[in-house]
This record gives structure tokens, sequence and C-alpha cells, in this order.
């Protein structure tokens, strides 16, 4: 991967200072601050279907059931044993690793399309699981909990206080995210992603580093459904649903998968959007499938992946994407991708 | 005489329902210089493919020291000692060349470290930072074999290593797969180019329609020309290279 450079420091810089003014900025921009909020937790969320679609080559798309899963996790957690904030997050982010553990076993043994169908229909195991335990999480109406105090401090976190104790976690995730996709682990997801034909002969034991990326996504996933279980203080069996897992893969590839901001580009995007756009207009979807449309026909590296592309000195970069072995005939790849 | 390192026993190899190999054996001892030539279509590299797992044999034995790995997965092969160099190279274009060969490390140290390859070929060592995918086809080569290589195979498969590169470069490249062999590393060369390979080869079998149609020493064959077009279906005039 290619050092970033003089200038991408000063963007991401500039970035962050933006988040950071975002508690002041929102109002006279007509954004109410829970927006700017919710931009942050989906482009964690996003980021965590990222490392999957864009950095190993596998798509997510029941990435929701650990989104749900962390939101539930926390919720249940401070219903149930009056856990603290920070305690309430952690538990979100292990239900998101449980849930990875318990159907990674049976995604690893189909790609491509199969491996993304397999994982809506178990993401949806668990849609139902939440919507027919009713005694546990309330079924179908959902349950309501209260944000926890801070531990230790017996602050409660409000407001511009919420949005920046997110906007740190948020800063966490891209920190460790970026030291990842750069560390020999992040390389060899690259690697798989290109070819895992070619992986596989070199010796490595491809489905044990997509076990341990899609845990890993699960953990971020789990760890953004948490956060927003505390924002919205409520959890409820749609954020479990194959449509929420589809808006979350949406923004990543509308933000430019592959790409470390893309995601929240994307969830910039999607969320803001959504927000002016339904108060405007009763169809308000249209527009944005549009939008989705256009992008996967025009910018398939999505909007952030095709600027970086059109930057002085990328032009020729060299996309970590998947191809092919001349021997290796379709017909035996199937045989072999198991 | 003791085992074969790599014993191949009446292969079948299918395509969905074309048969493409056709009981096809042979053996490759330690240290040894084996080539396998042949048209194109002939089943050589689907040989190949065979051995490491990347297609899985009908039926048929494929044993590494004695040790049967046929149906086993490609990772477990390559981990037991199987470098392949794959026709047309095949890099990771989106990684350097560095990356590529810490990749095919992956832990597993011997006599061939990423330091010592890098000395045999210093052309690498100063493209180290490059992507590969930005290397002229000669310096794929290298990389390829290098990636090979830095696992510390006891067999190395290499399909086509002069496919589509100036002669002087193929004279490099060969010069290499010589200094593995003296190296002690056992090689199944896989060749269209049958000259190239029966001067540095120490046995060679031929493919034809998936099977093996003769198998021989490689010095004597090399100087029976008219044999050689003959099972490699050429004309005497086409061989000359």
């Amino acid at each position: 991967m290619k050092p970033i450079g003089i200038w991408g420091w000063v963007a991401t810089a500039i970035l962050f200072v933006l988040l950071l003014l975002a508690p002041q900025l929102a109002p006279r921009l007509h954004l109410a601050l829970t927006i700017c909020t919710d931009v942050l937790l989906f482009a964690i969320a996003a980021m965590a279907v990222n490392l999957l679609l864009g950095y190993t080559g596998v798509l997510p798309f029941g990435n929701a059931a650990f989104f749900g899963l962390g939101a539930y996790g926390a919720g249940l957690s401070i219903q149930n044993f009056h856990v603290g904030f920070i305690t309430s997050l952690v538990i979100g982010t292990l239900a998101g690793v449980v849930g990875a553990v318990l159907i990674g076993p049976f995604l690893l043994r189909r790609r491509g399309i199969y491996f993304a169908l397999l994982m809506i229909a178990f993401g949806q195991v668990f849609y139902f699981i939440a919507y027919r335990f009713t005694n546990i999480t309330g079924g179908e109406d959902g349950m309501n909990f209260t944000r926890p105090p801070l531990e230790g401090l017996g602050i409660h976190l409000q407001d511009a206080g919420f949005y920046y104790a997110i906007l740190l976690i948020f800063t966490l995730v891209v920190v460790g995210f970026w030291l990842l996709v750069r560390s020999p682990f992040g390389r060899t997801l690259v690697a798989i992603k290109q070819n895992e034909v070619r992986a596989r002969y070199l010796g490595l034991n491809t489905d044990r580093f997509i076990f341990v990326a899609l845990m890993i996504s699960a953990a971020i996933e789990g760890l953004a459904g948490a956060c927003y279980g505390l924002s919205i203080m409520f959890a409820y069996p749609l954020l479990l649903d194959w449509h929420q897992s589809g808006d979350i893969v949406l923004m990543t590839i509308l933000g430019g998968a592959g790409t470390i901001f893309g995601p929240l580009v994307g969830a910039i995007i999607y969320v803001i959007g959504e927000d002016i756009l339904s108060t405007a207009l009763p169809w308000w979807q249209i527009p944005l499938g549009a939008l989705f449309v256009a992008c996967v026909l025009g910018f398939p590296k999505g909007l952030l992946g095709t600027a970086l592309d059109l930057l002085p000195g990328r032009k020729n970069r060299i996309e970590p994407g998947h191809d092919l072995d001349f021997a290796a005939p379709i017909i035996a790849d199937r045989e072999t991708t198991r | 005489m003791s085992e074969p390192l790599l014993r191949v026993e009446n292969l079948n190899t299918y395509y969905g329902k074309s048969h493409i190999l056709h009981d096809v054996s042979f053996e490759v001892g330690k240290g040894e210089l084996v080539a396998l030539l042949g048209l194109n279509g002939a089943g050589k590299t689907t040989t190949m493919r065979s051995i490491l797992g990347l297609t899985r044999p009908r039926s048929g034995q494929v044993a590494l020291d004695g040790v049967s790995v046929a149906g086993s997965p490609p990772h477990r092969i390559a981990r037991m000692g199987v470098g392949y160099v794959p026709e047309g190279r095949r890099m990771f274009a989106g990684l350097t060349v560095l990356e590529n060969l810490q990749l095919a490390e992956n832990g597993r140290k011997g006599d061939w470290s990423i330091e010592r390859v890098l000395q045999h070929l210093p052309k690498l060592r100063e493209l180290s930072g490059r992507k590969a995918g930005r290397l002229s086809g000669g310096e794929q080569e290298m990389l390829a074999i290098g990636r090979a290589i830095v696992s510390n195979p006891t067999l190395m498969l290499i399909d086509e290593a002069s496919q589509g590169l100036a002669p002087l470069i193929v004279q490099e490249v060969y010069r290499l797969i010589e200094e593995l062999k003296q190296d002690g590393v056992a090689i199944l060369l896989v060749e269209q180019n049958a000259l190239l390979a029966l001067k540095i080869a120490d046995r060679a079998y031929v493919m034809d329609e998936g099977r093996i149609v003769y198998h021989g020493d490689a010095a004597a064959l090399l100087k029976d020309r008219e044999r050689i077009a003959d099972l490699m279906g050429l004309n005497a005039g086409e061989l000359a290279s």
C-alpha cells in the first residue's frame, strides 16, 4: 500500500478538525447532533463490512446480525445487570464476536455469492430469535433501556458529551483499522482477496485467515451496534434484519470499499441524505437508490476510491483486485474452494 | 531403491465430465530434476494442479516422501515442502516484492531466508519496495521462483518458466533453476520448449493427450532430435531453438 503522503495527512487532519467541531457546526447546517452521531456509528459499522468486502474479498451480507447482537448485548446487560457505559460496549462487542464464532464455521465452507446468501440466512435466524423470545427481548416492540453512567466518574454522557465519546471510539477504530490493514495479517487478507487459490498453494490456510477477519469484523460491528443501542436507548429486531445489512453494505460501496475513509464518506452521504430527503420527499429511497446504481455502474471503486484515483500520481495505482490464474479452469476452482 | 520424493500413480483427473489425465504415473527422486514435456493441452499443468491439490484427482495416488497427499487441501501440501511456480508467474500485483516474499515465507524458516534469496537475486533487492504488478516479465519470473524458494521446499514444481521471456532472461532463469538443483532441491520442470529443459534435466517424461507417452534419460533423448520431434508432434526443423 502506498504511503498516503503529506496531502493525505493534511486531509485527515482537516477531517478530524471538522468532526471535532461538528457539535458547533451542525446547528448552522440545520442538522441535529444525533445525525452526526449516527454518521460516526454507521461509519464504524461500515468499516467492519469494509474489512471483509474491501480487504478480504468476501461479502458480509448479514453483518447486521452482529450489529443487532451488539445493541441487544449492550441493552440486555444494562437492563439485567446494571453495568456501566464502557462495560455495556464491551459486552456488545463480545456479543458480535460470539455470533461470528457460531456462524463462521458454516460460512467458511462457501465463497462469493453463496457466502453472502448463507450469511443472510444465518442473520435472519438471529432476527427471528429476537422476534420470538418476547419475554427476554420484548419481541417486535423491542426493549427500552437507559444510557448508563460512565464507570468510576458517574457522569451521564448526553448530547455533545455522547458525541465526543463516539468520536473517540471512531478514532480508535480508524487507527486500529489502519494498523491492521498494514500489518502482515492485513497484507495476507489483501492477497486472499486478490487470489485465494494462489494464497493456498503458498501454504496459507485461507479459511483460518478469513475466520479471524470475520471475528474482527464482527467485533467492530458489535461495537457499532452497542454504540447505536446506547445512542437511541433502544434495541429492536429490525436492527438484525437483512435490510439493515443492506444499508451498511450500501454505505461501504457508496463511499469506497478498500479505502480507510470510504465507509465514513458513505455513512455521511447515506445518513445525512436520508435525513434531508426523508423530510422533503415521501419517496426518498428512490434518489438514494439511483445514486447507488450510478455509483456501482460509474464508480465501482466508490466515491472516495474514484476521487483518490483522480489525484496526480495515483493514476497508475495497482489495485488489489481479484484476478485469475491462467491455469485455473473455473470448474477446477469450484472444486477446490470447497 | 528408497522411496522417491514424489510418486504419482495412476492419476485420473476430470474437469466436469471431461477426462483430462489418464492413468498418469511418474516419479521424482530426491534432488532430481525431471522434465515433464508435451504440447499445449497435453495435461502438464493439470498434472501439477493435481499434485498440489488445486484440482482434486478422481482416482490415483500422490505420495510425498511416502506420505499420501491426494485429497489434501493445497495449503497443507504446500506446507509439506512443495513450492509452486505457476505458469504466467502470477504475483500478488497489489503487494510489493518484499511483501510477496514475506507472504510465502510465512514463518517457515530454513536454509533459504528472504535475505539469502535476495543475495541470489540482487535485482529483486533493488525492486523490493515496488509493487509486483509493475515488474517486467523476467523480474516477475524471478520473484515467482524466489517466492517458491523462501518456503524452503524439498520439491519445486515449475510451470513454463521460459514462457514469454526474452532468450537472455530465460538463460538467467535456467541458471537459477540449476543452482537450486545443486542445492539439493528436487524439481519437476514443465516445459513446451523441450530442448531447453532436456539440457538441464536428469530424466524426462513426455505427455500427450493426458497420457505419459515416453519416459527416459534426458541426455539420451536430447541427442535423438527426431525422437523428440516425433513425441512432441513437431517437424524436426521446428525444434531448433
